[in-house]
């Protein structure tokens, strides 16, 4: 089972099987609530690997990552479209669109026992914009 | 893989036998419903604390120097430092981080009798007004 990630903007974000290890779709509303609540989040979390390139050839799309969850939230690049795809055989499982994204939490680890680093990104649809987000899956995949 | 941690005005330099680890969070409130302006930039590096063999009375790292700069209270200008960190691998610099101005959030040190070395862990944060400095960079060499 593969990932891909596909994140729009001035730099765009493009990371594949080969970096991406594991995602999971949130959904969530206050614990607290007595009904449903109206104040929902969406979200995806995405965890990966900082692979470096070797002899730099190319363009490591984790450092454009790390340099969104630091973009100030006056700036307009902070939201942007995040398309995410879970693919198995042949099939795109899921694809989740958020068309304005904002990062919640990014976390980045790199240590001298696994020779590359990790990741996890945490990101989710401005709220307002909720019905925004769109849930597909179940047609085929490009190569 | 190698981690070189420089800190700066006044100069630590915590040496690449020494380092193990170096974590980056950026993190804004769990329950936002948009990008808000409260952004917490932390980071934690983690590393052995070591004994010379060779020389007695000689530090075989910069380590103990954490602990000077961890004591130094908020009313004083060194307690802020610039903080490079930078992570090279097969002759590339995976990433270089800048916090140029970093604090001390907490700082531990760990003592068993299994490892044979002690154990820091160094978390930082940069200055919450002074967000716009912090620079993140990566795949580049030398």
């Amino acid at each position: 089972m593969g990932y891909r990630l596909n994140v729009d903007g001035d730099s765009k974000i493009e990371l594949k099987e080969d970096a991406l290890t594991q995602v999971q779709f949130l959904s969530v509303t206050p614990k607290s609530g007595n009904a449903r609540a109206t104040d929902f989040g969406m979200g995806v979390k995405i965890w990966g690997k900082i692979n470096f390139s070797l002899g730099a050839e190319l363009e490591d799309s984790t450092v454009t990552m790390a340099n969104w969850a630091i973009t100030p939230s006056d700036q307009a690049a902070c939201y942007r479209k995040a398309v995410l795809q879970v693919i198995a055989a042949g099939q795109v499982v899921r694809e989740y669109t958020f068309p304005n994204a904002f990062v919640v939490g990014y976390d980045e680890e790199l240590d001298d026992e696994n020779g590359v680093g990790k990741f996890c990104l945490h990101i989710r649809q401005k709220k307002d914009l909720n019905p925004k987000v769109e849930l597909k899956g179940g047609f085929e995949a490009s190569e | 893989m190698a981690l070189h941690v420089d800190i700066n005005d006044p100069k630590i330099s915590i040496e690449p036998e020494s380092t193990r680890s170096v974590e980056l969070k950026v993190d804004i409130p769990e329950d936002s419903h948009a990008r808000t302006k409260d952004v917490g930039i932390t980071m934690i590096i983690k590393g052995k604390i070591m004994a010379d063999a060779g020389e007695v009375g000689k530090p075989a790292d910069s380590t103990a120097k954490l602990l000077e700069w961890s004591k130094i209270p908020a009313e004083k200008k060194e307690a802020y430092r610039n903080v490079v960190v930078k992570v090279q691998s097969g002759a590339i610099n995976t990433r270089m981080y800048q916090l140029p101005n970093a604090y001390i959030v907490d700082y531990y040190e760990d003592f068993n009798d299994q490892e044979g070395t002690g154990l820091f862990t160094l978390v930082l944060k940069q200055m919450k007004n002074k967000l716009s400095g912090v620079m993140i960079s990566g795949g580049f060499t030398d």
